[in-house]
């Protein structure tokens, strides 16, 4: 379903970020990509939405397919709008309502009327439990909600994968519990998912898959009981134990 | 026996001064709209940095903020015609350099004087809005334009009503100016009337007050626009 190959990508000359990334995901899956700060998850998240522009590689999500030597504007639209992002700063439009936040795409991108738009709008923040503040302006909302609706925005557009970076990182302790619960239910439903997060919740009951970024390379890459109990290198448990995932932290 | 303030005289030509106001008003909107339509497209090239234009922008702007508006008056009243002249004599057009109205001047000067501040203003309303929300779009496939006009520029005109409500403030007490090529609007009429029996004081005293009231007038509907486009936001108090 996604299919990334030799993905490489640097901001400046002297540093790479991503060096060379390959990865499959099938659909259904759902993978929890975690790895130090700065190893490159969010440059990989963002390349796949093409928010960032790759320097050389292929990606392929569906039947979407671009090679970053020669992109255009119609595969980087194909590509587009077979994933949605949710971001970790929620990033809502501030000037329109809850219900528009998540028409707004349907409406403008995929042209579908007003009326069934927001039916669609008031199903999608009902799955979210949001329906109540649907006319509600984002600044009201506290952060669990605002990334509850950044979710439901997503999904609006049905696309094959979302892209989760951090859902939960920004958020007071007291909000993420009904996150999760939102992203578990949406997993439940087959949506392929593709989540950086150090969220041990997710990462130890949610996820299928972990996927162990470290300086620009996949260096793990398995089910959540062969990287916790049988990591390849020793960088993995040490990187497992420092982020509190690791075996002994969960048994505390 | 000569009056030293006569406001008898006064309050009598307060009609005739008052009939000029249209006259101010309809400068004032004119050149306010084209310097608002300047004032984003000016913004937007710089904000995207487009190539060479966003550098002659900048030029643009430097150069307005940098010389006195009645000089700008006076480079438009002067210079348009001798600009048409010679493309009549070069690519044998044939524009009637003398039928132009000297109120064009006025609105073309006054417009690119005020779209000049306004264009500041905006670009640095757009600049404010996050990246993430135009990430947000762009990730949704939203184009750079659906982007801009229903996302970006309803939160920055937001922003810039403040200001922006100073440009025009500002704008309408410059169209005061514009006698000077010779159109005649309040400020000339109080000049003429009060030439008529050499008490301009009297006649300055009621222009003021014609322009403080209208500039009231002007704040108040800004301060109504803001209030409603500030309603998505929650108040901090
Ligand atoms: N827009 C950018 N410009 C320059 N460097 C960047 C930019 N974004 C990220 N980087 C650099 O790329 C590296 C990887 O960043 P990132 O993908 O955000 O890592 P992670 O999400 O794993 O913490 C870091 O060294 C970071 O400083
Ligand atoms: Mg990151």
């Amino acid at each position: 379903m996604i299919s990334v190959r030799e993905l490489k990508k640097s901001y400046d000359r002297e540093h790479q970020v991503l060096r060379g990334i390959n990865l499959e995901v099938k659909k259904g899956e759902i993978v929890a990509m975690i790895g130090g700060s700065g190893a490159g998850k969010t440059t990989l998240l963002r390349c796949l939405n093409y928010l960032e522009t790759p320097e050389s590689g292929t990606i392929r999500i569906d039947d979407a397919f671009i090679d970053a030597q020669k992109p255009t504007r119609k595969h980087i639209r194909a590509l587009r709008s077979k994933s949605a992002m949710v971001f970790q700063h929620f990033n809502l439009f501030n000037n329109k309502t809850v219900l528009e936040n998540v028409t707004e795409a349907l409406i403008t991108v995929k042209k579908v009327p007003k009326k069934s738009s927001e039916d669609r709008g008031r199903e999608l923040l009902e799955q979210v439990g949001m329906l109540d503040k649907a006319a509600v302006y984002p600044s009201f909302l506290s952060g669990g909600q605002k990334q509850r609706v950044g979710i439901a925005r997503a999904l609006a557009t049905e696309p094959e994968v979302i892209l989760f970076d951090e859902p939960t990182s920004a958020l007071d302790p007291e909000w993420v519990a009904e996150v999760l619960g939102v992203m578990q239910k949406i997993a439940a439903r087959g949506i392929t998912m593709l989540v950086v997060s150090h969220e041990m919740r997710f990462v130890r009951s949610l996820a299928t898959r972990i996927v162990f970024l470290s300086e620009g390379r996949i260096l793990e890459d398995g089910t959540p009981e062969q990287i916790f109990r049988n990591p390849r290198y020793e960088r993995t448990s040490q990187f497992l134990r420092l982020a509190d995932l690791s075996l002994e932290s969960a048994a505390l | 026996m000569q009056k030293i303030f006569d406001p008898a005289f006064m309050l009598s030509n307060v009609p005739e001064i008052l009939s000029y106001l249209p006259v101010t008003l309809g400068i004032a909107a004119i050149s306010g709209a084209c310097a608002l339509i300047i004032g984003l497209g000016v913004a937007l090239l710089r904000f995207y940095k487009v190539r060479i234009l966003s550098q002659l922008c900048a030029l643009y702007v430097s150069f307005i903020r940098g010389t006195p508006c009645l000089v700008q008056l006076l480079i438009a009243y002067y210079g348009i015609p001798v600009f048409l002249r010679f493309i009549n004599a070069e690519l044998g057009t044939s524009f009637n350099v003398n039928g132009i109205h000297a109120s064009v001047f006025a609105i073309i000067a006054l417009g690119l004087n005020s779209g000049a501040f306004m264009s500041e203003t905006l670009r640095s309303a757009i600049q404010a809005v996050d990246r993430g929300q135009f990430e947000a779009c762009y990730s949704l496939n939203m184009s750079p334009w659906q982007t801009l006009r229903r996302i970006v520029l309803p939160q920055a005109f937001v922003t810039a009503l403040p200001p922006l409500g100073n440009s025009f403030i500002s704008l309408l007490k410059e169209t005061s100016l514009v006698f000077s090529i010779s159109v005649v609007e309040m400020m000339a009429a109080a000049k003429i009337v009060g030439s008529r029996s050499f008490r301009f004081f009297e006649m300055y005293i009621v222009v003021a007050f014609i322009y403080w009231i209208c500039c009231l007038i002007l704040e108040q509907i800004f301060r109504y626009i803001e209030k409603r486009g500030l309603r998505t936001q929650r108040r901090e108090s």
